[in-house]
């Protein structure tokens, strides 16, 4: 019993010792060969996770079947159309954007990222390794996810947006600016905003370029204003323009320049 | 044969929560297996914390001490836990739960908690039917 007693202190004293010295960076020997058995785990069950909510969404459209099949042959016709049209458009956008200070310049380096784990973290398959660092910006396209937090060897983890412990500069299309701040049950709310700005529903809300993210990049739309005049701010409740759960390929912005 | 299948019940519960849900179920794992296997649940909490901490991205050890530290406080209040009464037993798994989301989750949601409830309700009728015990035992640290 006395034993068994000295045991757990014994085994609170090592955890502290490994935690200080992972602290410390001392055991960075250990970390990356777990990568090469952790990684494929998680990249398999994320994958088969993000398979079986497509195969329920298929399921709970298998009333809609033949109204299904008669529109997947229109938009396949339709599809080969845009085709055509958009590798001429492609042509045209880049000689334009040498012209035009576009949102997302052809001047930015991306790391193509998997995304192996969503939980209250997005963790990518990337690490210090392909050269990912701690406060880049995670995007699909110009929509703005979240920023990288933590790094390790050959994974890093994204600290989403609707996380409670993210609050970064942003502003709508008519010049409203604030602060974005995450809550519970994944919301974002458009904080601080003056009562005289004009703040209206289905704006775009974008990042201003401050606190080292680039400008621009899209948050969401506002859902919901909540305003009382005897209040300086308003806020609004933004409603995201992806679902980030259904994602299994992000990009991390690695250089601006 | 029983510490295999626990084992494998707690890196379920790691591999889940470190990938698709942010839920304390490795906790809540710990928390039911040491009513099946006693004082020995602290070798089990200093593992799976340390695997935990690999899979999260978490520096090593947080989870451990975390886990550890619960489970010795639990174990000096172990006169009020070994009352028959369920309530006893709930309360703590409850407030354990909900201290692991404010320090790792850094949010208290009530649909998690309750949800977290429920898991640990069905994991513990899950292992009361495979390993049936009349013999309660309980945390003796």
């Amino acid at each position: 019993m006395e034993a068994r007693s000295h045991s757990i202190y014994w085994l609170i004293a090592v955890s502290v010792l490994i935690f200080i010295l992972d602290y410390s960076g001392l055991l960075f020997f250990v970390k990356v060969p777990a990568d090469i058995v952790i990684l494929p785990v998680k990249r398999g069950v994320y994958g088969s996770s993000v398979k079986l909510k497509n195969l329920l969404n298929v399921f709970a459209s298998y009333p809609r079947y033949h109204s299904l099949v008669d529109d997947v042959s229109r938009l396949k016709r339709e599809n080969e159309e845009l085709s055509y049209r958009i590798k001429s458009l492609t042509d045209e956008n880049i000689s334009m954007r040498r012209q035009l200070d576009a949102s997302l310049p052809a001047s930015y380096t991306y790391i193509t990222a998997p995304v192996i784990a969503l939980s209250r973290f997005m963790e990518l398959g990337v690490g210090e390794t392909d050269g990912v660092k701690a406060g880049m910006p995670v995007v699909i396209g110009n929509v703005l996810l979240g920023k990288i937090n933590a790094v390790w060897a050959r994974r890093s983890s994204a600290i989403l947006l609707t996380d409670t412990e993210i609050t970064i500069p942003i502003k709508t299309d008519r010049g409203a600016k604030g602060a974005l701040h995450g809550q519970v049950s994944d919301t974002m709310f458009f904080e601080k905003v003056l009562q005289k700005d004009p703040l209206f529903l289905n704006d775009t809300v974008v990042t201003t370029g401050e606190d080292g993210l680039p400008p621009n990049l899209v948050i969401g739309k506002v859902s919901y204003i909540q305003s009382d005049d005897a209040s300086v701010y308003k806020q609004a409740k933004i409603d995201p323009v992806i679902d980030r759960t259904k994602e299994r390929t992000v990009f991390v912005i690695s250089s601006l320049h | 044969m029983a510490n295999i299948f626990l084992g494998q019940i707690l890196l379920a519960c790691v591999i889940v929560e470190s990938t698709l849900l942010s839920l304390p179920l490795t906790l809540i794992g710990l928390l039911v297996i040491s009513r099946k296997i006693g004082d020995d649940v602290i070798y089990w909490a200093f593992a799976s914390g340390l695997i935990l901490d690999f899979f999260t991205l978490r520096t090593l050890g947080l989870s451990s001490i975390f886990f550890l530290v619960l489970l010795f406080i639990g174990g000096r209040y172990r006169k009020k836990l070994h009352t028959s009464q369920f309530i006893y037993h709930l309360l703590f798994l409850i407030l354990a739960i909900i201290l692991y989301t404010v320090f790792f989750y850094r949010t208290i949601e009530i649909l998690k908690i309750v949800f977290s409830c429920i898991s640990g309700g069905i994991l513990f009728i899950i292992l009361e039917k495979i390993f049936p015990d009349s013999a309660d035992k309980r945390l003796e640290i």
